[in-house]
């Protein structure tokens, strides 16, 4: 029995060691390895939304961040990280009425999105999290066990963003849309405290290193924009208000009519609406440049 | 509690020191902390199952020694059928009453009565269908003076509930399992190690195996989209190596885990699916159940035996409770009824025992007509395991009708099938039916692997399981067979 305890022990030791090395590797990685954006003026942050609305290849010199589904919390922290390393002057960041739900708060312990959230966030900022977002926990222990004690992960930036559409448009999803951002099962879900105090605090961020944030609402296709539960239209207004006091500019084409081929599906646009929305942002944001110069 | 679970790997060290360090003095001491762990593991899915579980265990222990103490053969007879009865009466409630009570309002609504059925909100008790089996095979042979009742209870309720078969087998013999729950253990260094590994090649074939190959078989079986013919071969492909991954790999689990505490149970698997026939499919496929139909029903009805209809009659009734005890549901009475069909001519022209040994035993690779019948089997057990996996019998048609479509012969394409990790997917199965081969003349295939080696290569190939089993583990699938 001697002799078998003592082979476990070793067996399990050299595993432990393993590990551990793995552990250190990892984390050397994610501290010394370049994430891969790029420095640029302009930085792109949000959702799918902005990642599908906004090519950067048309800016003079722009970065896209977002990602598919991404909470404001994540966004916060990303920008943070890219603002440690890199200098920018504006950032257009998402901001629509799905934004402000709380069907967000619920992202990092949610069955559809939980694996993948807890997989973007586990390399980036856990430490600050508010305790009203709900976490699960033992996910997130098996998506860190895995991705930091197993093997070297040379790419552990999953949440990286980008830029990314396509030409295809189907825009008959506005109902399971609809479902998917404002209601929870049958119920219209809260307005969520959570989404305004980090948007605040990207505000805040901002601010702080003189950043001008221009908060962006992308079209909409009207099939989905009839479908928004009054009570997100007043919390979009009251925020966009608040907002605008802040002297954030708040560009809002969420109602700006394009036609159906413009859209991937009912709540974003495809390449070809980007392309168009894309040319209308970097007018606004000349017509302010040119202003601003006036002004000096 | 699962095996592949977090509280199973605290478990069952936990359990194992108090086994070899603290009750490791007397046989008793021995067998009452295996009861404890046994129920406590059971307990930890579902305390109130676990009344049931010492109710059904109480019965056949007083039952068996009732039937023993019986002057009279017909005595003996009530005593058996009464324990028989009230075990089966307990599983047909838990797991077919609705299924009954639902079937029976459908048929009177065709002959335009209308009947709301009567369902119960229960949920199956897990591991009901092998501890029934259990303890009716126990006395059954007391009944036939095979064996001696067990007079210890402690020794019984063990047999019963020895925490690895406990939920999902392998379905034990009294004359295989109580003789080494009645005299202590002694540690046996070479047993553990074997224990060992064959947990590493469980969970292997679990995690990395079955729950992989599970993703390919969910996203086809349960897609809305229309596939090619091809996709659906590829789907049913899927689920057969996730099934045989998911069952085997428990089954090797528990045998393992079975070895640490010095025990030995009943294989389970030997290899299926390089059967040259379908009889040998069956010798090969859940062999603890596959035998306990043999011995507890197709022999008392009067096996081979008798007039040519007699026969057919047998072999279809055994494959029919055999399907039908997998769950109540008409795809497994018809999954049931096709193997009978598959069995029936091989039985007819007594060419049932033909393949007994190990396909190209002695050999490295197997004839090009041993190959022909493996792939043949091979088809025959996919084709039957779309019937098994579909929710009902006209998903399964449909399902069938897809295959049997102009675009069988085109490339196989579904959404998210062609991908990197599905190829990594099929290069790590076939890799793992390679080693299945080359150990098919073991126990379990990873007993060969590292035999002769020295201490660096094969303590290399253990980590790198173990790494690979531990990368592919957040992404685990229920065992299949915990809902029989």
């Amino acid at each position: 029995m001697k002799l078998f305890f003592k082979k476990t022990a070793i067996f399990l030791s050299i595993l432990a060691g393993y590990m551990v090395l793995m552990y250190f590797t990892n984390l050397l990685i994610i501290e010394k390895k370049s994430i891969g954006w790029k420095n640029c003026e302009i930085l792109i942050a949000g959702d799918s939304h902005t990642q599908k609305a906004l090519n950067p290849k048309l800016f003079h010199s722009a970065v896209n961040i977002s990602q598919v589904s991404e909470p404001y919390y994540i966004t916060y922290w990303k920008l943070k990280k890219y603002l440690s390393q890199h200098i920018v002057d504006t950032v257009l960041l998402g901001f629509s009425y799905h934004n402000l739900s709380a069907f967000n708060d619920k992202k990092l312990s949610d069955k559809v999105w939980g694996d993948e959230m807890l997989r973007r966030i586990y390399s980036l900022e856990t430490v600050s999290l508010s305790n009203d977002i709900e976490i699960n926990k033992y996910e997130l222990f098996k998506i860190q066990f895995k991705n930091m004690y197993l093997y070297p992960n040379i790419d552990p930036f999953y949440f990286k963003g980008g830029y990314s559409n396509s030409n295809r448009s189907n825009i008959s999803d506005s109902i399971k849309a609809s479902k998917r951002h404002f209601y929870n099962n049958q119920s219209e879900e809260k307005v969520s405290k959570i989404a305004a105090e980090y948007l605040d605090s990207i505000i805040v961020l901002c601010n702080k290193k003189r950043i001008q944030v221009v908060a962006v609402t992308t079209p909409m296709n009207y099939s989905y924009l009839n479908k928004v539960p009054l009570k997100f239209i007043q919390a979009y207004q009251s925020k966009k208000e608040s907002l605008e006091k802040q002297g954030i500019i708040v560009l809002d084409f969420g109602y700006q009519k394009y036609p159906d081929d413009f859209y991937l599906n009912s709540d974003h646009v495809n390449k070809k609406g980007s392309e168009e929305f894309t040319k209308q942002i970097l007018d606004v944001l000349d017509y302010r440049d040119n202003h601003l110069k006036n002004a000096h | 509690m699962l095996f592949n679970s977090i509280g199973f790997i605290i478990f069952l060290p936990v359990v194992f020191l108090l086994y070899w360090f603290v009750a490791n003095k007397t046989l008793k001491a021995q067998n009452a902390l295996l009861i404890c762990a046994s129920y406590f593991f059971y307990a930890s899915w579902d305390y109130r199952f676990l009344f049931l579980l010492i109710f059904s265990t109480s019965l056949d222990y007083f039952t068996g020694i009732i039937i023993s103490g019986s002057k009279t053969k017909s005595r003996k007879k009530f005593w058996m059928l009464l324990s028989i009865i009230i075990n089966a009466g307990f599983l047909g409630f838990f797991k077919y009453y609705n299924f009954f009570a639902v079937s029976f309002a459908e048929l009177i609504s065709n002959f335009g009565l209308k009947a709301d059925p009567w369902t119960l909100r229960v949920i199956l008790p897990v591991g009901i269908s092998f501890y029934t089996f259990h303890g009716i095979s126990y006395i059954i042979d007391i009944y036939n003076e095979k064996i001696k009742p067990e007079k210890n209870f402690i020794n019984y309720s063990l047999f019963v509930s020895f925490f690895p078969l406990l939920v999902a087998g392998p379905i034990e013999r009294a004359t295989h399992l109580l003789p080494q729950l009645q005299k202590k253990r002694q540690f046996d260094y070479s047993k553990a190690i074997q224990g060992l590994k064959q947990i590493l090649w469980g969970f292997f074939k679990k995690i990395v195996i079955a729950d992989q190959c599970a993703i390919y078989a969910n996203m086809i079986f349960n897609g809305s989209g229309h596939f090619s013919g091809s996709t659906y071969v590829v789907g049913s492909i899927f689920f057969a190596v996730q099934i045989y991954g998911d069952f085997s790999g428990y089954s090797d689990i528990a045998l393992g885990t079975a070895k640490l505490f010095g025990i030995d149970l009943l294989r389970n698997f030997a290899y299926p699916y390089f059967s040259r026939d379908i009889a040998e499919f069956w010798r090969r496929w859940h062999i603890s159940l596959s035998s306990w139909f043999r011995d507890y029903l197709y022999i008392p009805l009067g096996g081979n035996k008798g007039a040519l209809w007699m026969k057919i009659m047998n072999i279809f009734i055994v494959f029919l409770v055999s399907g039908f005890w997998h769950g109540a549901n008409w795809t497994f009475i018809a999954w049931g009824m096709l193997n009978a069909v598959y069995f029936l001519p091989s039985m007819l022209l007594k060419r049932n025992r033909l393949n007994l040994d190990i396909v190209a035993q002695g050999k490295i690779l197997p004839s090009a007509k041993d190959v022909l019948n493996m792939s043949i089997t091979f088809a025959m057990v996919c084709f039957a395991w779309i019937i098994f996996r579909s929710q009902n019998i006209t998903e399964a048609f449909g399902y069938f009708s897809k295959i049997l479509s102009r675009s069988l012969f085109s490339k196989p394409y579904c959404p998210g099938l062609i991908s990197l990790s599905t190829l990594i997917t099929i290069i790590t199965t076939l890799i793992f039916f390679i080693i299945e081969w080359f150990g098919r003349e073991e126990q379990f295939a990873f007993a060969s692997i590292g035999k002769n080696w020295n201490r660096l290569p094969r303590w290399s190939t253990y980590y790198a399981l173990v790494i690979i089993t531990l990368f592919y583990c957040n992404n685990q699938q229920p065992f299949i067979y915990f809902q029989f």
